[in-house]
């Protein structure tokens, strides 16, 4: 590996902005003339909504507009079940339904005349519990959807019935995960406005500026995806929760009836209470075994809760069921699930998109298994790993696979032998595994323009011999445009100080999915870097021209073009685009591998995968149940490593965030009420939680991957929940944490029950 | 509505102002401009409004404006732009410890205070000098070896 | 909401009363009011008083000024020396940039059932002094938590002080706060332990107990199994079950009560050891 850019540790692009203050969030965006845009939410978790009176609130000076289900159209959305509403019609589903919005000069009076407005309800009974709402009689969330199932799938494949009957030994588990916020620390908003040719610009913290137009903005709004323009202001975080953004809508609808601009802030409560959380699941889980520790067969079942409305959930709940069983050689497998409609906060996509909750009961299950065989969890899983050039019971193509080096690594790391041989007297270790998408043909169905899940990028070099890299796809502050200013840079011999990288624009900007399933590095990487080698071919085309020698016969080098048998003979690239007498551009797009699955769930959903382990070391106190991680250890097979410092800020990120939805966060419903409505009742890890970790990369150099790489960003959270109730279980002697989070209270409960 | 006028500087440009007794010092610096100071929780949760408040660091959430009447106010850019950064903000951008940036400037505020108090701080003093700052971003790894680093350059730079 | 900055004590207690609040730090009441926990008619400012930010040692007492910092325990040598859990709490309470706002009579005023200063300064025997108009008076701490979040301070009333016992060479003390992430928590239980020994022989204890019960409170049927006695294991096992028995926890986002109620017993029972000396199953 020669390369000069690629690899190596470099610190993110606007780093330099982000340090000083400069950076400009949606917040911090000037509108001149812009109102403040505000809503009405919903206190019942559950009522019918007889009258809505705006009459007062209108009246009100300073008030521009006031939408509600009076004057707006019936038109609902969603991305699988079109299930939701701009604002409440018959009913609100939950506590943080939108059922009004205001306009107003500023956010006092908006806020004085949401006070104005008065909403008659009837109040219904809740149904909060996923289980009792898949009880007969159980009131229906939405009306028209009996059982209240909202998703619910079936499969079998192998010979799992054999599997069980042969079996040397089986083994079951239930566990339960919670309400978990992204908690990025900017709270969620947009700006809108409305031009007098109907056209409507958005602003906003957006993990995908094309698609938030086509499944949200333009089927509610009856106007066609071109009518936007949306332009990403940087994400002051996101981790899934920016990709299915109602402020977008609120302020567009607004800021068209106001024909004004209007922004539209959250406020955090309003974002904890009703943005898009990760999904709580319930997961059955048996699995069969040979005496040998190979793995014969597992039977899941899943009761996944939606909250209100679909959003993405059946998607996420497809993602928990299957995830695990590619991770593993799984002979077969009988999988269920059924996604429940509750009167609670819709639950969405977060960094791992189901394959946290998913990797946290496996992985869980995975050391009981363990126990039972008289084996090592991490021999265990040596023993069942998915290898390069496997297709898995479900028809996923491992293209390349560094598992059990990291494994290895993590082993030897944390002197594994010698801990495991200790542990019971309230210290332990452990480890866990994922598998994770780089893309998902999936979401391109679902979410995008059809099955090619592609990507596209514009290389502009101009003529002070800077370049511009016009990407569809959004950094979330990730350093995922970063990664694709070193892949140019490594391209084009151009310092990658000469790099600029605007946040995403659809008013320009070829198209893009967006950030998520962690597909920016492979699918966008491959798209700039084929940009990148075509504007340098431009490049070298002008400069033969220019200089005349054979473009074959120059190189450039450190943004200047040589010749390479006279290196003296050079060009400085923006003297080369002077004399074009224009800028220099190249394109370049990708179209991602894989497969849409079939009916059965069958098929290659990405092009390739990526593997993680993550050890962890506690201390548990035995009489209060506090654990303390002393220190965490993980290796991660991103294919390549593109940016060093980069990749290793996605670990250290990731393993923190998983660690802190481990071990304090919550949502908290009570009665269909969330109680973490701030940031002191709803935690995560401070400065203070942060353990020591040390890590690797283990590259597999996968054949598709922009110079070997493929997605970092979910393996580096989806496997610490498992590894820390692991560890857990070795220094308590038996402690199993099967309902998140791990609070002390549930430690000392697992503990006593473990006595018994 | 009573309102009051105030004068303090913020990064030593005098501000004059009209406020409400209930506005806090972080509406009051987001409305005349001062965007660098991030709204967030508005509870004291999050430290991403952190300023320093004559030379002690605070949350400009928890502050009523008109408290600050007369003190000087320091902001993440009174404390280094980007083409004169503080020692602080050039290792943040070296050791790799800020991504979406969002928190950086409180960080970057309560660094500054902890190294001024404490010029050779151990791991488990910028732990909890940090303690009031959240990052969601970093799992703060970086940010603790880049204050780290930040005081080593104080120390040999020894103009800072 | 009418704002003044009052410029002395007695100009704060002429603008006391008719819905007026005091605001020091600012840390617990400015969000009460832009949340509108709170609404108060007038905000009297008085965190320009440095005459009531000290910590000082008088008469044999530790004298801390209302308006001493969180910060300022944690700076202060005394309160190092001579009031350890007190220190302790400091250390343990939110992070530093609340620390540098909060004041001591602002933690008390608040009268959270989790205030982290209550516990230590109910187990070195606090005495607040409250001022107002009508003159000055002393109350201690113990009599001073009425109900949730309701104190003995009349609404014109200013604490001016909290005065403490200092810990000397004969007394044992120790603190624990147990709580969900290690900084800007909100106590699931707080205890303080304090034991002033002759020779073998508890001549005094005080526990101070948090978040246990709507307020914090002196367990004096713990303590009443400790004093005038030669502390074995029989003596901490009743003081930790009185302990236990006494609390009146509530179920919250937190903790269970039930929960709360078993860390009653568990943490008296342990900081008990731990300040003897003698050994325990868990370290603290």
């Amino acid at each position: 590996m020669s390369e000069r850019v690629v690899g190596r540790p470099h610190p993110i692009i606007d780093a330099a902005e982000k340090v000083s203050g400069a950076t400009i969030f949606i917040d911090d965006l000037e509108l001149p003339g812009a109102l403040t845009g505000v809503a009405l939410r919903s206190p019942h978790p559950h009522a019918r909504v007889l009258n809505v009176d705006t009459s007062a609130a209108e009246r009100l000076p300073g008030v521009a507009v006031v939408l509600s289900k009076n004057n707006t159209p019936d038109a609902p959305f969603g991305i699988n079940h079109k299930d939701e509403a701009a604002f409440c019609r018959e009913k609100v589903r939950y506590v943080g339904d939108e059922v009004a919005a205001v306009a107003a000069a500023d956010e006092a009076t908006a806020r004085e005349a949401l006070s104005l407005i008065r909403v008659e309800y009837e109040v219904l009974p809740t149904v909060a519990d996923p289980f009792a709402a898949l009880e007969p009689g159980a009131p229906l969330v939405h009306d028209s959807v009996a059982g209240n199932i909202a998703n619910e799938f079936h499969i079998k494949r192998g010979a799992i019935d054999e599997a069980f009957e042969k079996a040397d030994a089986t083994f079951a588990d239930e566990f339960h995960t919670h309400l978990a916020h992204q908690a990025y620390i900017e709270p969620t908003g947009c700006a809108a406005q409305w031009h007098p040719d109907g056209k409507i610009s958005v602003w906003g913290c957006l993990q995908s500026v094309f698609l938030i137009r086509t499944f949200m903005l333009a089927p509610v709004m009856g106007m066609s995806a071109d009518d936007f323009r949306v332009t990403q202001t940087k994400p002051g975080g996101a981790f899934g929760g920016k990709l299915d953004v109602k402020a977008a809508l609120m302020a567009a609808m607004l800021s068209r009836a106001a024909e004004k601009p209007v922004k539209f802030m959250m406020s955090l409560e309003e974002d904890l209470i009703a943005m898009r959380p990760r999904m709580p699941v319930h997961i059955s889980l048996e699995s069969a075994w040979k005496n040998d520790g190979a793995l014969a067969g597992k039977r899941v079942r899943i009761v996944a809760e939606n909250g209100a409305y679909s959003s993405l959930s059946p998607a996420i709940m497809s993602s928990i069921a299957l995830r695990t069983d590619n991770l593993y050689k799984t002979p077969a497998a009988e999988i269920q699930g059924r996604l429940v409609y509750t009167n609670i906060i819709p639950s969405g996509q977060m960094r791992g998109f189901g394959n946290v909750q998913a990797t946290y009961a496996w992985e869980s299950h995975l050391d009981n298994v363990a126990d039972g065989l008289g084996l090592d969890p991490a021999d265990l899983r040596l023993k069942n790993y998915t290898e390069k050039g496997d297709v898995s019971l479900h028809g996923w193509k491992i293209a390349s696979c560094a598992v059990a080096d990291a494994t290895r690594y993590v082993v030897r790391e944390m002197d594994w032998k010698a801990k495991r041989a200790r542990g019971g007297k309230g210290r332990g270790i452990g480890l866990a595994s994922c598998i994770h998408v780089s893309g998902n043909k999936g979401f391109s169905v679902e979410l995008g323009p059809d099955d090619t899940d592609p990507s596209s990028g514009v290389v502009r070099v101009d003529e002070e011999g800077g370049v511009e890299i016009w990407s569809g796809e959004s950094d979330l502050g990730q350093g995922a445009t970063s990664v694709m200013a070193y892949i140019a840079s490594e391209v084009m011999g151009i310092p990658v100080d000469r790099f600029k990288v605007p946040p995403t624009d659809t008013g320009y900007m070829p198209f893009g999915m967006g950030a998520f399933a962690s597909r920016i590095t492979l699918i966008g990487g491959n798209a700039v870097k084929l940009a990148a080698e075509d504007a340098r071919r431009n490049l070298l085309d002008a400069a033969a021209e220019a200089m005349e020698i054979p473009a074959d016969e120059l190189e450039i080098v450190e943004g200047e073009v040589r010749a390479k048998a006279l290196p003296e003979r050079k060009m400085a690239v923006g003297e080369v685009v002077r004399r074009v007498g224009s800028v220099v551009e190249g394109e370049g797009k990708w179209l991602a591998g894989g497969d849409v699955l079939d009916k059965e769930k069958y098929g290659n959903p990405s092009t390739t995968y990526s593997f993680s382990t993550h050890g962890a070391e506690v201390e548990v106190d035995m009489e209060t149940g506090v654990v303390t991680v002393l220190g965490v250890c993980c290796g991660h097979d991103p294919g390549r490593v593109i940016n060093r410092l980069g990749a290793e800020g996605q670990v250290e990120g990731g393993v923190v965030q998983g660690m802190s939805y481990a071990m304090m966060e919550g949502l908290a419903p009570l009665e269909g009420h969330l109680r973490g409505k701030n940031f002191h009742d709803y935690l995560i890890a401070t400065s203070m939680d942060a353990p020591p970790i040390e890590h690797d990369f283990f590259e597999s150099m996968d054949p598709y991957g922009p110079y070997g790489a493929k997605g970092l960003a979910e393996v580096a959270i989806n496997p610490i929940t498992a590894a820390i109730c692991n560890a857990v279980y070795h220094a308590t002697g038996g402690a199993r944490i099967r309902t998140l989070p791990v609070t002390p209270e549930r430690v000392l409960e697992a503990i006593e029950e473990a006595r018994i | 509505m009573s309102t009051y006028e105030i004068k303090f500087s913020v990064n030593g440009n005098d501000e004059i102002l009209a406020v409400r007794g209930e506005e806090t010092l972080l509406r009051a610096l987001r409305r005349v401009g001062y965007v660098e100071v991030k709204l967030s929780c508005e509870g004291g949760d999050c430290g991403a409004c952190a300023v320093l408040l004559d030379g002690v660091a605070v949350n400009a959430c928890l502050v009523f404006v008109a408290q600050a009447d007369g003190c000087e106010i320091t902001t993440v850019r009174g404390v280094g732009t980007e083409d004169d950064l503080h020692p602080v903000q050039e290792q943040l951008i070296e050791k790799g410890g800020v991504q979406c940036g969002f928190c950086t400037p409180g960080i970057v505020v309560s660094a500054k205070a902890l190294l001024d108090e404490n010029p050779e701080p151990t791991r488990e003093d910028i732990q909890r000098g940090l303690a009031g700052n959240l990052c969601r971003c970093t799992g703060y790894k970086k940010i603790f070896e880049a204050v780290s680093a930040a005081a080593r350059q104080m120390k040999e730079g020894g103009d800072s | 909401m009418e704002f003044l900055r009052a410029a002395s004590v007695d100009e704060a207690l002429a603008a006391a009363g008719d819905g007026a609040a005091f605001v020091a730090g600012g840390t617990n009441l400015v969000p009460d009011v832009l949340f509108g926990r709170k609404k108060i008619a007038r905000a009297v400012d008085i965190s320009r008083l440095d005459e009531l930010r000290f910590i000082e040692e008088a008469d044999g007492k530790i004298r801390i000024g209302a308006l001493a910092t969180v910060t300022d325990l944690l700076d202060s040598r005394l309160i190092r020396d001579a009031a350890p859990p007190l220190y302790e709490s400091a250390l343990e309470f939110a992070g530093p940039l609340v620390r540098n706002r909060a004041s001591v009579a602002g933690n008390l005023m608040d009268a959270s059932p989790a205030a982290d200063l209550a516990p230590p300064l109910l187990s070195q025997d606090a005495v607040v002094e409250l001022a107002s108009g009508e003159g000055e008076r002393v109350l201690p701490l113990s009599e001073f938590f009425l109900d949730y979040r309701k104190t003995a301070a009349r609404p014109e009333e200013l604490m001016t002080a909290v005065v403490i016992d200092p810990l000397g060479t004969a007394d044992r003390c120790a603190y624990y706060k147990l709580q969900l992430r290690r900084a800007m928590a909100i106590a699931v239980v707080g205890v303080a332990v304090v034991l002033r020994m002759e020779e073998s022989v508890c001549e005094q204890a005080a526990i101070g107990m948090g978040a246990v019960a709507a307020v914090p409170y002196r367990a004096s049927a713990a303590e009443a199994h400790l004093r005038g006695k030669e502390i074995g294991e029989a003596e901490i096992e009743a003081a930790a079950a009185a302990a236990a028995d006494g609390a009146r926890p509530i179920d919250d986002v937190r903790a269970s009560g039930a929960y709360r109620r078993k860390m009653c017993g568990v943490l008296v029972r342990r900081l008990l050891k731990k300040a003897l000396g003698m050994p325990h199953a868990a370290a603290v």
